[in-house]
């Protein structure tokens, strides 16, 4: 799982961001995680 | 959570319209509520603030129409945030004039607009945010106006204060995007 809040040494802000969508950007892999989670959570 | 502070968008009147490169940003499946100082001068413009989260709290601002609060306060996790449009603290931006409002509404956080200016202070261990304005409208005051709005991720005792900002790029008229990250806690 990711945590955006984790500090992952020195972030870019302008990639990333919580409104970031640039491939790569850890806040953007966080937030489609989410949807996926709430897909499956919606399967189950 | 997340929530986008915003405001002094006039449109039609002052501008056309949000830039298309913030309208991408904003998406309604991230953003968990809006803090609105005012301003929005339009339906339209509410309604979309709207769109983006059903948790929108606005006040009115000195060219609204509509029947909103002066001032608002709204409690997030452990955090107290006031909210006014700021043309009735005189002088404009002043942070003295900003403390006296932030000691009247006892709040932690104090989101005020109308200068167009987006600007963060912290101030005897209050937080002030101007979000500015998110169309680049011109004010009162300047014609040369950098659209901008915050974005705050707010938690238990800590505060993650993110600034958007289209900046004029050396090269030409292309708008270019800026992003600060600023850390603040209780």
């Amino acid at each position: 799982l990711i945590d955006p809040y984790k500090d992952g040494g020195q972030k870019d802000p302008l990639h990333d961001n919580p409104l970031a969508q640039a491939e790569g950007s850890v806040w953007k892999k966080y937030f489609e995680l989410q949807e996926l989670q709430k897909s499956i959570m919606i399967d189950i | 959570m997340l929530v986008l502070a915003v405001g002094d968008a006039l449109v039609p009147g002052r501008a056309g319209d949000i830039p298309a490169k913030f309208r991408r940003l904003l998406v309604p499946e991230k953003i968990e509520g809006v803090l609105c100082t005012g301003n929005l001068s339009s339906k339209e413009m509410q309604e979309y603030f709207r769109s983006l989260s059903s948790d929108l709290h606005i006040v009115k601002g000195d060219f609204d129409e509509g029947n909103y609060p002066e001032t608002k306060v709204v409690n997030i996790h452990n955090w107290k945030i006031g909210l006014c449009h700021g043309h009735q603290v005189v002088p404009w931006g002043d942070q003295e004039a900003l403390a006296m409002l932030q000691r009247q509404l006892d709040v932690d956080v104090l989101i005020t607009g109308h200068t167009h200016k987006y600007s963060i202070n912290v101030h005897e261990e209050k937080l002030y945010i101007n979000p500015g304005s998110i169309t680049g409208a011109y004010s009162g005051m300047t014609s040369n106006v950098t659209p901008s709005f915050v974005l705050l991720d707010i938690q238990d005792s800590k505060l993650t204060i993110y600034v958007y900002e289209l900046q004029a790029s050396s090269g030409g008229e292309e708008m270019e995007l800026k992003v600060q990250e600023l850390k603040h806690s209780k």
